[in-house]
């Protein structure tokens, strides 16, 4: 379900097309809203808020780096935390890898030492929030098994048709990492860009919607998400993702993404 | 506690208004009161200042300047008096030369993968006279350059590291005096060592990072960050010996857990079984550490440990015989305090560790306990320790140090540090 989670940045090539005749199935469509949301790299500066069912708030400050890796189709991703002070320096490295499972590296300044994050964690809270790591991946669709439901209203978007998409995991490693067993998505037609996606948890509990909005169409013809919200359902917590400032164009160095960076820069 | 060291803690609040700082300098203003379950009142009660500046010059030139400033009316260096101290932990630049990272001036440079325990920490010492439950204002650095090397542009998954220390860094450690043979006194706090000569150091690494696991090698010239004691016919003082290592670290990652490994071999310039061929001083050994690490739901976490210490020429001090029943009495009883404060009174020795920590959903509690022990000997320390956030960045934390177990044994002697303790901590 990594999927709709393509979170952080959505983005399509295919938004100017809007005479979709030909009858796509769900894999397809889902492989046309993934390309509609690849960018090939980018940065940007993050606020991640969560509220708690009793109204408590809290709010963190991250530097975001994303970039294709070689083969295309992956993402290698650093974050780097500014604020709150607990966490100021504070870094988290995301390898996707193509077989088996991602590797996720955390460092940790005030020992000055990287430290390795098991599989299953992944599917664990990004930092307090309602987020897991893997929401915070890009989702691919040859992980998922897809089914199109059907073509209706997209949801908070009246004027718009979208399609609605049921997800499954296609192996076991993509339902470990994910924490999900099954998804809902809301595909805009016109642009392929994702607007919802609900997701349930291992036992085919409703747990998390997730939903895209301000959304950009940039320059490479791609498009971008700046805020996304995600709602637990179980607990009541509710957070957002709030992105500013993109970069898009300034190049990424590739060792950026490396053990031996992820310190550099941090406290 | 003592009603004024409690007193201050409602001051962090304040001081927090006036911590608005810009992003490239953080730290932490603490204040904090350990009281003895021994009977020896307060051991440490003071306030730290603890700062870091990364002022990035260019896209190039880095740097890092990190002081530590601590103001207490009772320490256990001064048990008695007011006393200050201040410190510069790190102060260096870093630029890149023919693709080589050089960094320069004071480092701080932790190696090793385990938790607590690091056998391939060569470079670094520890302060373990402050009591402090943050590792960081324990870590001692040295004067040097640190050179690392990661090839195709900083992109392969090798990387080489060279370190050079132009003066080895000192260890202040706890001393239980029961075990200071008695009518004599011994040098606690030896003077810093010149630079270069003789007190040099070289370290080698190289790492290497792959899809669910990495690993590396290293080795180091040097000397043993630890002091031990030496009778010389007129004193006694602590000797840094030169220590020669190789070593090795490892983490794979599994699905519900993480595997680290650590492993070093020392070799002494006293010989394989140590000064005097008795073990009157620490003798070469092979030391290990191998533990998982894994998440129970999302809010419990353990750290497990096995720790492995194995002497091969290990040689019993206490055959020692000396030019008079006084000398002998004297050296006997520093090689039986070092064997104890060093941890080799066995050819072998098993320990273990544990840590465990729960946090509350809101983030607002955090519990943790964690435990060493070893099986030979049957000593231990326990840890437990309960944290609240009080406000977005003050902490307030209250703990226990218990060591237990027979005070012949290295865990059980520091029975008279065991303490309560109280400290608020402010992050900026």
């Amino acid at each position: 379900m990594k999927f709709l989670l393509s979170i952080l940045f959505s983005i399509s090539v295919f938004a100017a097309d809007p005479k979709q005749d030909v009858k796509l199935n769900g894999k397809e469509i889902m492989q046309k809203s993934e390309e509609a949301t690849r960018l090939s790299q980018f940065t940007a500066k993050a606020v991640l808020k969560s509220t708690k069912k009793t109204g408590e708030e809290k709010s963190k400050s991250f530097q975001f780096w994303r970039k294709l890796k070689a083969d295309g189709a992956r993402y290698q991703s650093l974050t780097r935390f500014s604020a709150p002070a607990e966490v100021k320096g504070e870094a988290i490295l995301f390898l996707e890898n193509e077989t088996g499972a991602n590797d996720i590296l955390l460092y940790l300044p005030a020992y000055q030492k990287t430290r390795r994050i098991e599989r299953t964690q992944q599917s664990s809270s990004f930092m307090g929030s309602d987020f897991s790591y893997s929401d915070l991946t890009i989702p691919h669709a040859n992980d998922y098994k897809y089914i199109l439901n059907k073509e209706e209203v997209c949801p908070g978007a009246p004027s718009k048709i979208c399609f609605r998409i049921e997800g499954e995991p296609a192996t076991d490693i993509v339902r470990d990492q994910t924490g999900y067993s099954k998804m809902t998505i809301w595909v805009k037609k016109e642009s392929f860009t994702s607007v919802r996606v609900e997701n349930y948890d291992l036992t085919g509990a409703f747990l998390k919607s997730i939903n895209f909005s301000e959304e950009e169409k940039l320059s490479g013809g791609k498009w971008f998400h700046k805020k996304i919200e995600v709602e637990n359902k179980k607990d009541g917590g509710k957070t957002i993702l709030q992105f500013s400032e993109l970069k898009t164009e300034e190049k990424i160095p590739d060792s950026l993404f490396t053990q031996q960076a992820l310190g550099k820069g941090s406290r | 506690m003592r009603s004024r060291s409690l007193a201050l803690l409602y001051f962090l609040p304040l001081f927090s208004v006036y911590a608005d700082v810009p992003d490239w300098i953080s730290g932490r203003a603490s204040l904090d009161d350990y009281e003895s379950i021994s009977g020896r009142g307060t051991l440490q009660s003071g306030f730290t200042l603890f700062g870091t500046a990364r002022p990035k010059f260019s896209e190039k030139l880095d740097s890092k300047l990190m002081l530590r400033g601590s103001a207490y009316r009772k320490s256990l260096d001064k048990p008695d008096d007011f006393s200050i101290r201040g410190e510069v932990k790190e102060a260096w630049v870093e630029y890149p030369i023919f693709g080589i990272r050089v960094r320069a001036g004071q480092i701080i440079t932790p190696w090793g993968r385990s938790d607590a325990v690091n056998p391939t920490d060569y470079l670094t010492a520890k302060d373990y006279t402050t009591l402090s439950i943050h590792d960081d204002i324990r870590r001692i650095g040295a004067p040097g350059i640190l050179s690392t090397f990661t090839p195709n542009e900083g992109t392969s998954p090798l990387e080489f590291s060279f370190a050079w220390n132009a003066r080895y860094a000192q260890s202040k450690m706890l001393i239980p005096a029961s075990q200071i043979p008695t009518g004599i006194s011994v040098e606690t706090d030896p003077r810093t060592p010149l630079l270069f000569t003789d007190n040099e150091e070289f370290a080698l690494k190289v790492s290497y990072l792959a899809s669910g696991w990495d690993a590396s090698l290293s080795a180091f010239d040097g000397r043993n960050h630890f002091g031990q004691f030496v009778w010389d016919g007129s004193r006694v003082g602590l000797q840094f010996y030169r220590t020669r290592a190789i070593g090795g670290d490892f983490s794979v990652t599994f699905d519900d857990f993480v595997l680290r490994g650590e492993s070093a071999y020392f070799f002494y310039e006293t010989g394989s079984s140590g000064l005097g061929g008795l073990s009157l001083t620490e003798p070469n050994h092979w030391d290990s550490v191998l533990g998982i690490e894994r998440g129970i739901g999302a809010r419990f976490r353990i750290i497990a440990q096995a720790l492995f210490r194995f002497h091969p020429d290990l040689k019993d001090s206490q055959a020692y015989v000396g030019s008079s029943v006084a000398e002998t009495a004297i050296v006997r009883g520093l090689g039986r305090a070092n064997a104890i404060i060093q941890n080799y009174q066995n050819r072998s020795r098993l320990g273990a560790t544990l840590l465990g920590s729960y946090e509350s959903e809101d983030e607002k509690w955090r519990a943790e306990f964690s435990m060493i022990g070893n099986f030979v000997g049957g000593d231990y320390v326990l840890r437990p320790k309960l944290e609240h956030k009080i406000m977005d960045s003050v902490r307030l934390t209250a703990g226990l140090d218990y060591y237990g177990g027979p005070e012949d044994q290295p865990l059980g002697a520091l029975s008279a540090y065991r303490s309560v303790y109280l400290e608020g901590a402010m992050t900026f």
